[in-house]
């Protein structure tokens, strides 16, 4: 798989979506959540996101709902994109152990 | 759920309206299903008005899908975006210097006789646009991001609604072509898919004060006039 740049915003609805469908507002609150309320996503930003998400492949619709006379949209996390958070998950991993490693090679304390 | 209907309907009706900066055929798909999740933020927040942030928010991502189908990737719309804050910006310091705050144009007697002259001497309403413009410009170079995104996407409107605007109030504007132009280039920079990367901050402010110097310096020549040599004898 080629890899792809994943930004903050972008890794925190992957992993939001990780843990079964969502509709949007879910959305917001989860990532919000999820990033310690370091991310907040407006909703223009979040279904600009999620239109890029969905033509790559990422994140699909998965159905609608009207509650109390407002549209709710799901979506969830396709194959593609759980192989996208995962290899990012990886990646970052990775480098955190190495700098703990070299943090802890260099005498300071974690 | 009790639901106040009528007071649903109104609140919607003010988040709605925003929704026109997307374009039709983005709105019939998505519209209903952005709302809504609008409106679910409101109603946690005990809002029942959109804040100014969710507005831009909102008014530099419906700008972005209005650039989107004419740039063929990300990365040209990154070039173009940077592309068109510097010549945006010396576009508008031009106007600014030469249109306004130079001294009333006075032509040589006899030359353009009749013709209604409108420069200078903050003669038009341009500098409504010119200063958020510039301080969106400021805003990018010094990784003010966000700010520079919204700036830029509300002078992208206010450069539209200038010309009816100033039709309304009677007041001189800049020409039609120019404020469509920059409406262009606001809408262009402020949907870039990508912030300028720190690196890139100081070489747009060179390119954009060099472009600007060149137009002013070339231009005020051009308003004032300039006495040809005189020829010998």
């Amino acid at each position: 798989m080629a890899h792809r740049e994943v930004r903050e915003p972008t890794f925190y609805l992957l992993t939001a979506l990780a843990a079964g469908r969502r509709h949007g507002y879910a959305l917001v609150q989860e990532v919000d959540e999820l990033s310690g309320g370091k991310v907040r996503l407006k909703p223009g930003t979040l279904y600009a996101a999620l239109d890029r998400l969905v033509a790559e492949g990422s994140v699909a619709i998965d159905g609608e709902e009207v509650v109390a006379g407002r549209l709710r949209r799901y979506f969830v996390l396709t194959p593609e994109g759980a192989g996208v958070l995962g290899d990012h998950a990886a990646q970052v991993e990775r480098a955190a152990r190495v700098a703990l490693r070299r943090l802890r090679a260099g005498g300071a304390t974690t | 759920m009790n639901i106040d209907w009528a007071l649903a309907r109104s609140t919607e009706d003010r988040y709605r309206r925003w929704l026109i900066a997307y374009p039709r055929r983005w709105r019939q798909v998505n519209a209903d299903a952005l709302l809504g999740t609008w409106l679910d933020a409101a109603q946690a927040e005990g809002r029942e008005r959109p804040t100014g942030g969710e507005i831009a928010d909102l008014l530099v991502h419906g700008l972005a899908e209005r650039v989107r189908p004419i740039l063929p990737s990300a990365e040209v719309h990154r070039k173009a975006a940077r592309l068109a804050l510097i010549i945006g910006t010396a576009a508008v310091l031009a106007a600014l210097v030469l249109g306004e705050l130079l001294p009333p144009y006075q032509p040589r007697p006899g030359f353009l006789a009749g013709v209604p002259h409108r420069m200078g001497a903050l003669s038009t309403t341009g500098p409504v646009l010119y200063l958020p413009w510039l301080v969106a410009v400021m805003a990018a170079v010094s990784g003010a991001a966000r700010a520079a995104r919204a700036l830029l996407a509300a002078s992208s409107v206010i450069a539209l609604a200038l010309i009816p605007g100033s039709a309304a109030f009677d007041l001189n504007r800049p020409p039609v072509s120019f404020l469509v132009g920059l409406a262009w280039l606001a809408a262009l920079a402020a949907t870039s898919p990508a912030e300028p990367a720190p690196s890139h901050r100081v070489p747009i402010a060179v390119e954009t004060v060099l472009l600007s110097g060149w137009l002013v310096i070339s231009g005020v020549p051009s308003v004032t006039g300039v006495r040809p040599p005189a020829r010998p004898h």
